[in-house]
């Protein structure tokens, strides 16, 4: 405010210097007149105070003799004609008992001289001749007007001094402040952008240097100016370029301050705005007013912001992918929108594709579970059928064709079970069964399946185990003597000279972990070089004839490297034609040799049913097992298999018949056909359960059925079955099945 | 000054405000209140300066007074007026304020409500004739000498008392037939000590008496009120208050005042108030008082009376010639006086039977 008030009344450095002077002049003379009046004011009073003394001691003289003669009307004329001189002020004669009897003043005659004397400063008394006294003040008016004479000269004297000053100071300054115009001048040509260099110059040495400077910034800024210039104009090529640029991306670009008003935008922007899109504009007008809420809030956490959204219908798009980010210094934000509404369309397509794919995955899933189940159901009886009429006792002739028929019921069985993998595998439904096995025996279990086959080509078939190999591992013994069974075999198959030895070591050890790598040589017909990276594909046999010649449908290793790499292995082979060929594949499996242990702990003390007391027992001594089976062929299968395997057999044609035979005999297992009338395997299972007092020990159900799909196994364990057996099964598999529920049973033959 | 005034007076100023109070709110509406003052005075006390305090009144509070004076001309008439109730003020000499304050004619002052009084000359104010019982009976409201006056054109100024005496003035001779003051002159005129005049043995009344009788046989004419101009033809010395001589001059004589060797006595004329005054009336008639003793109004009263103003401020308003006149300053004047005192009625009566024995 005061620098605005002094801007306005001293515009300019020529009027400040003017006033600097003036305003020093009028100081130093206000500062001399005032020490003349202080000095001349102490000189006043000091002659005032002696003439005071003098005055009041005349008066005193003169009011003696009219006092003594109590004529006081006389009193009061000499005292009105002492203060008519105009050298006092006031005059008043006090008696001796302190009363004024006489004043200048006449109210205050009567009063006492302590209520009325003025103060002490003021007053001078002269005592008038015992009495009494008189006491005067004294007009300062002959020192004031002393005093106003020397103010009045002193100002005076100012203005004669300014006055003289003026003109002097006025052209000085002008000489000072001129060649500063001159700067201010040409500065404002500058501003005008007019650099001529102009050669300023001043006496005055400051000035000049400043004056100079101007010139020397001056020649400066021009050619500074004209960088500027061809800096501007590019910078103006750029701008256009990249609008031009930005106009040609195909996606919506804008650009908005902070507070949201747009500030440029692209002709995609435009064109998705529907041309609204004007500098100043709030975008919350053109895009979703949320969108713009929320990229805010993004932005205020300092991120970027992108999001998936929906944008109003009519401008061609309908959904979008908008992404912004704040701009440096908080400049505002940019923005992007990705038109996705192709995608969109696409991804539901293809979302409804799926669902169409997953549908028929699903109901093939449902027919090949039908389908296998029928197949197997009677496969199960050609099979057990065949073997039990081999065992029965035929002629060569019978035997030959008996054998033919199992054969073929076994190889019809693999390629089922080859089809039910490759089945799951494609869906994705393959699951693992990992259990606590024993390696080098699941080995000799598969060699001991294969070893006829060797024996009918007369190939020795060696195996081969590391003795450092672990016990017990962690794994899914099915799959790997599925894999060894497919490998071998296929050795089997191509080699009619010389040998197959398999070879099964510690590749590996870890803490706690084991890889366990597997070597299947032969001596067959090896594999041409350019057919190796044929071999493991699905359906695809290296030589047709060989199809023709050894049978397979081409899907068996696809199988196996499907089955290693699920179980987190590689597979391989090295072959030389002619010479045979080295299928090898490597595990990685986990040690699980203590909770083997305790399995089988578990397993000794566990308490047995029907334990045998007479190692003779009779018929109705033997252990009683419960078969629920409707199919009749399957039946009396089953029935063979328990009384080979020593044990009794109680048969129901359904599950209500299987719940009124349990609760009558009381059987040490139950074998439960799953698809039964009346009741089926799962609620007579429930209902067996259930008929059981609280606490009582329920002898193992075990689930017989034909449905072997992915994850059946898993499914019938999580109804309440102890264990489940997929038909078709081989004897083998019945009696390990059996004799694992009820040790009393027969062992089977070589397991 | 007696205390109980400022709270007699601190209880009369409301009073009076309350009782005046409806004339002094409707003054711009109504007309003016009439009060009037009934005033019994002595000649040239009230009428020339009666103007200034009729305008104050009206002024300061709107109440138009009026004045109205009776001559008086002694303590008979005084005593009259003030027992049937015509005078709210009376302007009685020194000696005659005991006498009506013992009849209970006169009622103390309010000196509060008249501070010019402390402006009276201490020579009258020291001799305190007018507080009484600590009360104040009277303002001093003017002076005079009762004594010799003289015709310049006959007789050059007499120094003593003995002129009166002298044969060759018998019969033209003037003085008072004023009693007392009669024979305090001869008391002086027989150098009896001026303390003793207001308590005279019988002796020196005794003296007085033959002393008056010679006198009396000079005498060729007794005034009443004053020397009078009417009488200057067959007279050429005598006796006067003062104003006599006045009035002569006035009318183109040459007569004279003087205070013989021996001294002389002086009467202090006061305003008193009556004791039956309308309570209405108090505040203003001491308004009047202090009007009437101011400094201002004094010297108009000796330039109309040649008396001595009370108030010593009173000769700043005069001119040198009116103080030399009147002896406003003349320290052989008031000084040399002897102020009377109140006499007992016992001496009273004495003092006057003398005067009639030897005027007989």
């Amino acid at each position: 405010m005061k620098a605005g008030l002094l801007a306005r009344l001293l515009p300019s450095l020529h009027h400040r210097i003017l006033a600097l002077v003036m305003v020093t002049v009028v100081l130093v003379t206000v500062a001399l007149t005032a020490l003349q009046l202080v000095t001349t004011q102490r000189a006043l009073s000091r002659n005032l105070a002696e003439k005071q003394q003098l005055l009041a001691h005349h008066l005193a003289d003169n009011l003696a003799v009219p006092l003594a003669e109590r004529n006081y009307p006389r009193v009061v004329e000499l005292i009105d004609s002492a203060v008519a001189t105009g050298d006092l002020s006031s005059a008043t004669v006090v008696d001796q008992r302190g009363r004024v009897v006489a004043s200048s003043a006449p109210e205050l005659t009567g009063r006492s001289f302590e209520e009325v004397s003025p103060p002490v400063s003021d007053l001078v008394t002269a005592p008038i001749a015992g009495q009494g006294l008189v006491g005067i003040t004294s007009r300062a008016a002959a020192s004031d007007a002393l005093l106003g004479t020397i103010l009045v000269g002193a100002v005076l004297a100012s203005a004669v001094v300014i006055l003289t000053l003026l003109p002097i100071v006025h052209r000085l300054s002008r000489g000072l402040t001129r060649p500063l115009d001159q700067a201010v001048h040409a500065a404002r040509r500058m501003a005008r952008g007019q650099f001529a260099v102009v050669e300023l110059r001043s006496p005055i040495r400051e000035i000049d240097a400043l004056t100079t400077a101007l010139s020397e910034a001056a020649r400066q800024l021009g050619e500074g100016h004209g960088l500027l210039v061809q800096a501007r104009d590019q910078l103006h090529t750029q701008v256009a370029f990249q609008q031009r640029l930005i106009d040609t991306i195909p996606v919506p670009v804008f650009h908005c301050d902070g507070a949201g008003l747009l500030q440029g935008c692209n002709d995609a922007f435009t064109r998705l705005v529907g041309g609204g899109a004007a500098a100043g504009r709030p975008v919350w007008e053109m895009l979703p007013a949320e969108l713009w809420e929320r990229f805010v809030a993004a932005h205020a956490a300092g991120g970027v912001f992108t999001c998936e959204t929906g944008l109003p219908a009519g401008n061609g798009l309908q959904f979008a992918i908008f992404t912004a980010a704040p701009l440096p210094a908080g400049a505002g934000h940019i923005g992007v929108i990705f038109d996705i509404t192709a995608r969109k369309e696409a991804e539901e397509a293809l979302a409804r594709t799926r669902d169409e794919a997953i549908e028929n995955s699903r109901l093939k899933s449902s027919f090949l579970a039908t389908v296998s189940h029928e197949i197997r159901t009677p496969m199960n009886g050609i099979i057990g059928l065949s073997e039990l009429l081999l065992e029965s006792g035929v002629d060569a002739m019978q035997r030959e064709c008996v054998e033919g028929v199992l054969t073929s019921g076994q190889e019809l069985l693999r390629v089922i079970n080859d089809l039910l993998d490759f089945s799951k595998m494609e869906a994705g439904r393959f699951r693992l069964d990992l259990t606590d096995i024993d390696l080098a025996q699941v080995v000799r279990d598969a060699m001991t399946v294969l070893s006829p086959a060797a024996k009918s080509k007369a190939l020795p078939l060696r195996v081969v185990i590391d003795p450092e190999l672990p016990r017990l591992l962690r794994a899914d013994g099915g799959r790997i003597r599925q894999v060894l069974l497919n490998l071998v075999g296929n050795s089997l198959k191509f080699t009619d000279q010389g040998s197959v030895e398999v070879r099964v070591a510690a590749a590996a050890a870890g803490q706690g972990r084991v890889t366990v790598r597997c070597e299947v040589q032969d001596t067959g017909i090896g594999i041409a070089e350019a057919d190796l990276g044929k071999l493991f594909r699905p359906f695809v046999q290296v030589d047709g004839s060989y199809s023709r010649r050894h049978g397979g449908t081409g899907m068996g290793l696809s199988i196996v490297k499907n089955l290693v790499e699920l179980m987190g292995g590689a597979i391989g082979v090295v072959s030389t034609p002619g010479s045979g060929s080295t299928f090898w594949f490597e595990l990685p499996l986990r040690r699980s040799e203590a909770a083997t242990m305790l399995i089988a702990a578990l397993r000794e003390a566990a308490p047995r049913v029907n334990t045998a007391v007479d190692p003779t027992p009779t018929a109705s001594a033997l252990p009683l097992v419960l078969l629920a089976e409707d199919d009749l062929v399957n039946r009396t299968l089953a029935v063979a298999r328990l009384v080979r395997l020593g044990l009794r057999a109680s048969c129901a044609a359904d599950g209500r018949q299987a719940v009124a035979r349990f609760t009558d005999e009381r059987p040490v297992l139950v074998l439960m056909d799953v698809h039964m009338p009346e009741l089926d395997g799962i609620a007579a299972m429930r209902e067996i359960r259930a008929s059981l007092p609280a606490g009582a020990i329920c002898p193992p159900i075990v689930a017989l059925t034909a449905n072997a799909m992915v994850g059946d196994h898993e499914r019938f364990l999580q109804l309440g079955f102890d264990d489940y057996l997929a038909k078709p099964y081989t004897q083998v598999q019945f009696a390990k099945l059996v004799h694992k529920w009820v040790p009393e049973s027969q062992p089977v033959a070589g397991g | 000054m007696s205390s109980p005034s400022p709270l007699l007076a601190a209880f009369l100023i409301p009073v009076w405000m309350l009782l005046y109070s409806p004339m002094l709110e409707a003054a711009d509406e109504a007309p003016l209140h009439k009060v009037q003052i009934a005033i019994h005075a002595w000649e040239g006390y009230v009428e020339p300066y009666a103007p200034g305090f009729i305008a104050a009144m009206r002024e300061r509070h709107h109440i138009e007074v009026e004045l109205v004076r009776t001559s008086a001309t002694g303590l008979d008439s005084f005593r009259s007026h003030l027992r049937d109730h015509s005078a709210d003020l009376v302007s009685p000499a020194n000696d005659l304020l005991r006498t009506l304050k013992d009849e209970g004619l006169i009622r103390p002052l309010e000196t509060a409500l008249v501070p010019n009084l402390a402006q009276v000359n201490p020579i009258i104010l020291d001799n305190g004739y007018f507080r009484i019982d600590g009360h104040t009976w009277g303002a001093p409201f003017t002076y005079g000498p009762y004594a010799l006056a003289y015709n310049r054109a006959k007789l050059a100024k007499p120094t003593s008392y003995e002129v009166l005496w002298d044969e060759r003035w018998k019969g033209r001779v003037s003085v008072s037939n004023y009693d007392t003051a009669n024979i305090y002159l001869v008391a002086l005129a027989l150098h009896i000590p001026a303390s003793d005049l207001f308590r005279l043995s019988d002796a020196q009344l005794a003296r007085i008496e033959v002393k008056l009788r010679e006198l009396h046989a000079q005498v060729g004419h007794y005034w009443s009120d004053n020397l009078e101009p009417d009488s200057v033809k067959t007279i050429d010395v005598g006796t006067d208050w003062g104003i006599g001589v006045h009035l002569i001059n006035s009318k183109g004589g040459d007569w004279a005042m003087t205070v013989p060797a021996e001294g002389a006595t002086a009467w202090v004329d006061n305003w008193a108030i009556s004791s039956a005054i309308d309570p209405a009336k108090l505040l203003l008639v001491h308004e009047f008082i202090d009007y009437q003793i101011s400094a201002r109004v004094e010297a108009e009263v000796a330039r109309h009376t040649s008396y001595g103003p009370a108030n010593i401020y009173a000769t700043r308003f005069l001119t040198v010639a009116e103080k030399l006149d009147y002896h406003i300053t003349d320290a052989d004047y008031l000084g040399r006086l002897t102020i009377w005192q109140p006499l007992d009625a016992a001496t009273l009566a004495r003092y006057q039977a003398a005067w009639k024995r030897a005027t007989r």
